[in-house]
């Protein structure tokens, strides 16, 4: 009995048609998006599989679907709606990102489609002249040679050529001097050679793979070691795909010829990173590197976006400026292409003058499409970065706010305001500045009770009118401020303000402890680590219960109770006395694992007595609004820190 | 982990608490002791329990190395599982990668009951020196929050 082959099934209509729907379904929230992309890839797939005869459309359609199943599978394991709600974001975004290239590649595609279809008939018609030639060289027959007709390619047909009846010798002159002109680009039948177009094409999953897979991984594990710098990292892979995109946009030449080298650039240089961090030895060697690679990073952004100008320059200042139109026969060999046409031009490089800094369009347009996508989707400000727009805030209560916000220890970078890094204050001077700042921070705002006619239950200081003054945040696209008077959300606004200080001190605590670490300064520095965590147990009491009780370390807990059974067999011998006979022992073991859960936080009460939690309900849509961002505002606060403290250094 | 967890037979899991998820793991079969002494103390008693249980807490820790092992491959934790286990409360850590770290708390509970705690407790040759640690709750002796040390270790 013959063993049955696995065969490949493509996916049906059917199959992706189910896959789309399913995947729309696990992303609630996004459906629109979803349609989009979609969209946007039905639009793309049929000019794709025109331009590149390699693509089949069952093909196409079946790596989709494999790539909608799996992220359908990871969806799937996801229980929290918050994280649920986060991946999806992050599906979409990759999705989109994903259209965005294909698309990049499908204009790529039609490119060389057009382009290899002017080769071709140019191959065409130059062999078919050859042979034509030599068919008339080697007849000795006139009459022969007089019949002789070659065959015509289709799309010369619709050139200018002679006609198949003319003399031989009168055809091959003919041929032999087609011009080179743009009408002859234009050739409108688009021939077939599916072993050069294997060749040169770029494979869009290969491209996709290097972007996610090595550079990734890379990342990752640089990632790791950078701990609460990691989001560097981020930034700087953010930053290569879009440097990517942006070259391969702009220059697609230069990118085709410099793409591996500067994939392994990339990869060598995390790669790098992560060798001078791993071998470290000692803590302040250690923190050392790490703000180095912090840095090295920084830098690698700087040349990249550099580079990016670099190319602009190159491909716009030829058509704007007059250095540009010298004639390009005299110039020296670097081949560049334009934006016209792909074929090379020659520009001297060395002798190019200092051509002016491009207006960077690119860099603005970047900018306005950020915000106008943010604008769109009503991207939620998180209340952890606690932006503060410091004009505005001005515009409303005066000089008193700029004050109070320096007191609250945030720092003004360009009108907007977020509470300073910790990763600087290393040196005493600066942290005992800090302290001090965050303790008259505290007193002031301790000035705020019992007085005027808010008093909280908890006494808890009225910072809600300050708040109103100089926080703004958005709430899909609608811009809301708390309510004055509001003794609910002013309790959970103080709570932020508490726990963004506590999250700094702790996080200036640990990169000081790592830096000073088995250093003379240690020893010199210990009454400012000691204040320093005096400050960071002084704000840790001031935080609701609800929040400390997040902030205790949390682990895997296993419990082993013996439960033995004790009994005595004995007889009495006096009125007062008894002798013992036997003891009998009986027991076994209860194993019992308790696994924590990473869940979000939610404002909830504990009661002191006896610890019962009940969660809190408002009314209202807006007041559930304010109360959500809250919650993830304080749930993101707590994350951050759990980076810092979770980790082994 | 919760995979490893829940594929041991005749575990019961608790998912419904919102901060964790608590696994009971079948108890361990009876074993008993039956000994014919002139005198017994309160530290004989608490070591016999313990030698009587050994052998199903090396069985235990087993079970736990095997779960736990799934978490960090690279290191043998079986060393870390039995002297943790050797005391009443310890805590250790495993590293998921070079950064991330678990903490692991591990905890131990004598219980001792009995059908009659005044009749069987006074048996003991030392009851007067612990009975002034112990309650008495509806005619029987027991303790209160913290449970009674060994009397030997408390004089070293």
């Amino acid at each position: 009995m013959p063993v049955p082959v696995p065969v490949l099934v493509p996916a049906t209509e059917t199959e992706f048609e189910a896959a789309v729907i399913a995947l729309r379904n696990a992303l609630p929230g996004f459906e629109d998006e979803f349609d989009g992309i979609i969209a946007t890839y039905k639009v793309l797939k049929p000019r794709l599989i025109k331009a590149d005869s390699y693509y089949v459309e069952e093909k196409m359609d079946s790596d989709v679907v494999e790539g909608f199943r799996t992220v359908l599978e990871e969806l799937k394991e996801i229980k929290e709606v918050k994280a649920l709600a986060e991946k999806s974001e992050a599906v979409v975004k990759k999705f989109k990102y994903d259209m965005e290239i294909l698309k990049l590649f499908v204009e790529e595609a039609e490119t060389e489609a057009e382009a290899k279809t002017v080769a071709e008939v140019k191959t065409e018609v130059k062999a078919d002249a050859k042979e034509a030639e030599e068919a008339c060289a080697n007849s000795t027959d006139e009459a022969q040679a007089e019949d002789y007709v070659p065959e015509v390619p289709k799309s010369l047909e619709s050139l200018e050529t002679p006609k198949a009846s003319a003399a031989p010798e009168a055809y091959v002159t003919e041929v032999s001097e087609v011009p080179e002109s743009p009408e002859v680009l234009e050739a409108p039948e688009v021939l077939e050679a599916p072993e050069a177009l294997e060749e040169c094409r770029p494979c869009l999953t290969s491209l996709t793979r290097v972007l996610t897979s090595e550079i990734k991984s890379a990342a990752k594990e640089l990632k790791n070691l950078l701990l609460s710098k990691g989001g560097i990292v981020d930034e700087f892979v953010s930053a290569y795909k879009a440097f990517m995109v942006k070259l391969k946009k702009i220059d697609p030449e230069f990118y085709k010829g410099n793409k591996d080298g500067l994939i392994e650039t990339i990869k060598d240089s995390l790669r790098e990173e992560f060798d001078k961090i791993n071998s470290a030895s000692g803590k302040a060697e250690l923190a050392k590197t790490r703000r180095e690679a912090v840095k090295a990073l920084k830098a690698e952004m700087d040349l990249m976006v550099n580079l990016v100008k670099e190319r602009e320059a190159l491909i716009t200042a030829p058509v704007s400026e007059a250095p540009i139109s010298v004639p390009v026969s005299d110039a020296p060999t670097t081949p560049v292409s334009t934006p016209e046409s792909d074929e090379a031009v020659s520009v001297a490089s060395p002798d190019l003058p200092d051509l002016p800094e491009p207006s960077a369009p690119e860099a603005s347009d970047a900018k306005v499409d950020l915000s106008e996508a943010g604008a769109k989707s009503g991207a939620k400000v998180d209340l952890s970065e606690t932006k503060v727009n410091l004009s505005e805030a001005e515009a409303k209560s005066g000089d008193s706010v700029t004050s109070w916000v320096n007191k609250l220890g945030f720092v003004n970078e360009g009108g907007i305001i977020s509470i300073k890094s910790g990763d600087d204050l290393l040196n005493a001077r600066e942290v005992n500045e800090f302290i001090s700042r965050v303790r008259e921070v505290l007193s002031l705002l301790n000035a705020f009770k019992n007085k005027g006619f808010h008093e909280g239950k908890e006494n808890i200081p009225v910072v809600n009118d300050l708040i109103e003054a100089f926080l703004q945040f958005a709430v899909d696209g609608k811009i809301v401020t708390p309510a004055k008077g509001d003794l609910f959300n002013n309790e959970w606004m103080y709570n932020l303000i508490i726990l963004n200080l506590y999250v700094q001190s702790v996080l200036i605590a640990k990169n000081r402890g790592e830096a000073t670490q088995g250093t003379a300064e240690e020893e010199e520095e210990e009454d400012e680590g000691v204040d320093l965590d005096t400050l960071c147990e002084t704000l840790k009491d001031l935080l609701h219960p609800s929040i400390k009780s997040m902030l205790t370390s949390r682990g895997v807990k296993i419990t082993q109770n013996l439960y033995v059974a004790f009994d005595t067999e004995y007889q009495g011998i006096s009125v007062r006395k008894n002798e013992l006979l036997s003891v009998q022992l009986a027991g076994n073991i209860g194993l019992y694992l308790k696994i924590p859960r990473l869940y979000s936080y939610r404002m909830l009460y504990i009661n002191p007595s006896n610890s019962n939690k009940s969660f809190i309900y408002v009314d209202g849509d807006y007041q559930n609004e304010v109360k959500q961002l809250i919650e993830s505002s304080i749930d993101r606060a707590i994350k951050n820190l759990y980076k810092v403290t979770h980790v082994k250094y | 982990m919760n995979d490893t967890a829940s594929a041991v037979e005749g575990v019961v899991k608790q998912d419904a608490h919102r901060e964790y998820i608590l696994y009971a793991f079948p108890f361990s079969q009876v074993d008993t002791l039956i000994k014919y002494p002139k005198s017994y103390d309160l530290d004989t008693l608490i070591q016999d329990g313990n030698a009587l249980l050994q052998a199903s807490v090396e069985v235990n820790n087993t079970r736990i190395q095997g779960i736990l092992q799934c978490l960090e491959s690279e290191k043998e934790l079986s060393g870390a599982i039995n002297k943790a286990f050797s005391k009443r409360l310890s805590r250790f850590a495993i590293y998921l990668d070079p950064v991330i770290r678990v903490s692991v708390t591990t905890e131990r509970n004598f219980y001792l009951t009995s059908h009659y705690t005044p009749a069987d407790l006074s048996m003991l040759r030392d009851f007067d020196i612990f009975k002034e640690r112990l309650a008495i709750v509806q005619k029987c002796f027991v303790t209160r929050g913290k449970g009674l040390k060994s009397l030997k270790s408390e004089d070293d």
